[in-house]
């Protein structure tokens, strides 16, 4: 086994075929087994399958002495000796063949610690110590009659002289020294480019950049039919996650300004509320966010695009800008974040009179009388806060609410709503919708047809529709560079996020099997950025994240619905323990006693442990948050129970559930 | 129309073509104001320009700027010819404001003989804007 490895590696690095000796040493530094696949492309230059992992291969040779620790990640290289070789083309060779290569003396602090840091920088690297071999004098003279410097370490990178220990950790201090190792093998105009400067796409672009790379990103925003447009940071910053959390919280305080007259404060019985204020409030703090994006990609050195960006092969884009001018830009890898848009229902009037989520948060007058079609959490959490701010709102329903969320908490929310102004029209879907009158807000009669094949008539002054959102993945060219879709349009993935053509890769709102949440976008656009550039390992784990829905009472939840636990496990292996609550704050406002509700689900033949956490009440998204790192750590039932709660919170509930659904006891609050 | 901002819809994030200010020309230095256009304008009128000039960037999502630019307006005003005031919208001309390292607004350079003599950043009482003119002018 070891002659295998000292052969054919010492031959291939410096073609010194087959002159094996004890005396040599080189230490190569390798991490992953992703980034040993790479590395055995890259450098081994040799079949995979003499050495399987690159790991594999680094244990093997262990026996040849000072080979680094750190669990296998580093592989020593076969000892081979240089004795014969002229001292001036070992240094040539290695210098030519390894991306890093740094001339070591394995007992100087200063090569350990300049080995250390490309260590903690995932970079791999082959040192030769000097110290053990036989002719490593003569090498050193080599090295300084070609660097100019005498003393070790002495580092080259990309064949380039980069100098000793200080050098190369000032570099490093200035941010320089990725950039030198990363330098493309490539032609193409750039490392990277990706399409969509969304939360994903601006997360991968600066991780890329950080890491050395050349990146570009290209974002355009199509306007809306009613001609809404927006800038840099895609669907969460202009018309997603921040105003609708802005909006949620005008209305949370409406609600708050109601109680404080219980708690003593000479609010007026009737408060107005400014439309328009609060829209410009919301759109100058988004303002804001454009131009720190403008900002970060500057600094990172990033060039933006805000132009409209379409395949014409697998590795060239042509991007056409607001004034229709055309570029071709090419790159070695492309990076998918193009999002989603709101889908439109195929009816008369659709798009010519109503609007969606991209319109309401910068809609410049009052919506008046609104009618919110579709049950998806856009919807509902429009509905909410419109109804929070005193619009008459309708919510038509074609079938369930919140289709994929826990039911049971879909129809807790649902009746709240009701009961808090919300007019729902359930088992409806519109057929058409009609002008009726002009103005800001206009009339709009909506005609719908019940599943008993009723008619049901309607006027309002906005109609927003939420009845879901299309991948923006048709007209870009897709099928001219290879990509593969599914059904639904979105891009499908391998693990790792690559699609079906290796350098194109795809995340966010656009990747098959993902889940449509900003942070998800962002950790699978970062580290998928330090796995192509900085070989790590670490793939975004799709599981157990904790999300919330921002209806009037939030809707926390991480895991498993009910349903789908005892779809996965069985019902008799589901244990729920559930409460209904009432945050302290209600009960001087008399608010209801029993809205709020928290369950835990979960697994009895695994000890109970928790594979769904859901909590309905207020900041429901602080609360889960933090729970949520239970869940991914297996938190048991008992280890919920274990735990001593903060007082008085809502949270605490979660530290004291003990009814399980099953006994069927009543879980209403004790109030006095 | 469903132009994302509500007061001034038409000014924002628009081609960057001309944009009426209103105000700004009831002043008394009527002419000592202008509105910087693009690169080659900037280099025209701002670093090319024989008198001293304060260049305001601005964005219409700032509420400071609001405050901050009528505050300009006025002081420069009444320097007549002394010095000349150029606001630059950043969404309009933003590449020149990342040119000038512009990261908040509102961000208020001094020029002179096209050369950045000193700056502020943020809202300002009158009387330290008056100063940091003075010292511009030389008074
Ligand atoms: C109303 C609403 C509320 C939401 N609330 C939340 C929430 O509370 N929490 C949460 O986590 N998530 C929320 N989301 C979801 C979240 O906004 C998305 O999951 C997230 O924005 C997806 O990021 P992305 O990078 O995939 O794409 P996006 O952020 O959508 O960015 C894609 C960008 O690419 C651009 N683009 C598309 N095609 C091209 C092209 N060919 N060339 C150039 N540019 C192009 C688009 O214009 C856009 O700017 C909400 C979404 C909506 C609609």
């Amino acid at each position: 086994m070891r002659s295998v490895v000292v052969v054919v590696v010492g031959g291939v690095r410096l073609g010194l075929l087959p002159r094996c000796s004890t005396t040599s040493q080189y230490s190569r530094h390798i991490h992953t087994s992703r980034a040993s696949v790479w590395a055995s492309k890259s450098y081994f230059r040799r079949p995979t399958s003499v050495y399987g992992t690159v790991g594999v291969c680094g244990s093997n040779i262990k026996v040849v002495g000072s080979l680094e620790s750190a669990g296998g990640s580093f592989v020593s290289m076969a000892p081979i000796t240089t004795d014969n070789i002229n001292p001036g083309e070992v240094v040539d060779k290695s210098i030519a063949q390894n991306k890093v290569m740094i001339f070591s003396k394995s007992s100087c602090p200063f090569c350990l610690k300049i080995k250390d840091l490309f260590k903690s920088l995932n970079v791999e690297y082959v040192a030769l110590e000097l110290d053990q071999i036989n002719n490593g004098a003569e090498i050193q003279n080599a090295l300084l009659e070609k660097s100019g410097q005498r003393t070790v370490p002495n580092v080259y990178i990309n064949g380039e002289h980069i100098g000793g220990a200080d050098k190369t950790i000032s570099l490093h201090t200035q941010g320089e020294l990725l950039p030198l190792i990363n330098k493309s093998s490539h032609s193409y105009d750039y490392d990277m480019v990706v399409i969509g400067g969304g939360s994903g796409g601006l997360a991968a672009s600066k991780e890329s950049a950080n890491l050395g790379m050349k990146v570009a990103v290209c974002d355009f925003v199509t306007p809306t039919p009613k001609g809404t447009t927006w800038g840099l940071g895609g669907t969460c910053v202009n018309v997603g996650c921040i105003p609708k959390k802005l909006m949620h919280q005008s209305a949370i305080l409406g609600g708050e300004l109601k109680d404080s007259r219980e708690y003593g404060w000479d609010t007026p019985e009737t408060v107005t509320h400014d439309w328009g204020r609060m829209v410009e409030a919301i759109q100058n703090h988004i303002g804001s966010l454009n131009w720190g994006y403008r900002v970060a990609l500057r600094e990172k050195k990033v060039d933006y695009l805000n132009a409209y960006a379409t395949f014409t092969d697998p590795h060239t884009i042509k991007t056409v800008d607001r004034r229709g001018k055309e570029k071709i830009i090419t790159s070695d890898k492309f990076l998918v974040a193009t999002g989603g848009r709101p889908r439109y229902p195929d009816i008369p009037g659709a798009k010519d009179h109503t609007i969606t989520s991209d319109d309401i948060f910068s809609l410049p007058h009052a919506p008046g009388k609104t009618l919110l079609v579709g049950a998806s959490y856009i919807s509902l959490e429009c509905a909410g806060f419109l109804a929070g701010l005193g619009y008459d709102t309708t919510v038509m329903v074609r079938s369930i609410l919140l289709r994929g969320f826990d039911q049971q908490i879909a129809e807790k929310i649902g009746t709240y709503m009701e009961q808090h102004g919300v007019k729902f029209i359930r088992g409806a879907v519109p057929t058409n919708i009609e002008k009726i009158e002009e103005g800001t807000p206009g009339k709009l009669r909506v005609t719908a047809k019940t599943t008993d094949g009723e008619e049901v008539v309607g006027e309002y002054n906005t109609v927003v529709v939420a009845i879901g959102r299309d991948p923006c993945t048709s007209g870009i060219g897709l099928e001219n560079a290879g990509v593969d879709l599914a059904k639904n349009g979105k891009v499908v993935v391998e693990k790792g996020e690559q699609s079906s053509v290796p350098h194109i890769y795809a995340i966010g709102d656009v990747m098959e099997g993902g889940l449509e949440l900003t942070p998800v976008a962002i950790q699978a656009g970062r580290l998928l950025a330090r796995r192509l550039y900085r070989k790590d390992s670490l793939q975004t784990d799709y599981v157990n994240v904790p999300t919330t829905v921002f209806t009037p009472l939030e809707y926390g939840c991480c895991g498993l619905s009910e349903e789908a636990a005892i779809d996965k496990y069985g019902e008799d292996d589901i244990e729920v323990y559930h409460s209904s609550y009432q945050p302290l704050e209600f009960t001087v406002a008399h608010r209801p006693e029993n809205d709020c509700y928290a369950k835990l689900v979960c697994v009895k033949s695994e000890n109970e442990k928790v594979v769904g956490f859901h909590i309905l009440g207020p900041n429901a998204g602080e609360i889960t948050q933090g729970f949520s790192i239970g869940l991914k750590l297996g938190a048991t039932k008992a280890d919920f129970d274990n735990l001593i709660g903060i007082h008085p919170t809502a949270a605490e509930i979660f530290t004291t559930l003990n009814i399980t659904k099953r006994s069927g006891k009543d879980v209403s609050a004790q109030g006095c | 129309m469903f132009t994302r901002t509500i007061t001034q819809a038409a000014a924002v994030r628009s081609r960057g073509g001309s944009i009426i200010t209103r105000g700004l020309g009831t002043t008394r230095g009527r002419t000592a104001a202008f509105h910087v256009q693009d690169n080659d304008d900037f280099q025209d009128r701002v670093l090319n320009s024989d008198t001293p000039v304060v260049v305001d960037f601005h964005a219409q999502w700032c509420g400071p700027c609001k405050l901050l630019g009528p505050r300009l307006e006025t002081i420069i005003g009444g320097k007549g010819e002394k010095v000349h005031l150029a606001k630059v919208d950043i969404d309009n001309v933003s590449d020149l404001a990342l040119d000038y390292g512009v990261s908040a607004v509102p961000s208020v350079l001094a020029v002179k003989d096209g050369k950045v003599v000193d700056k502020f950043v943020g809202l300002q009482e009158e009387s330290r804007i008056e100063a940091f003119v003075n010292r511009l002018i030389g008074e």
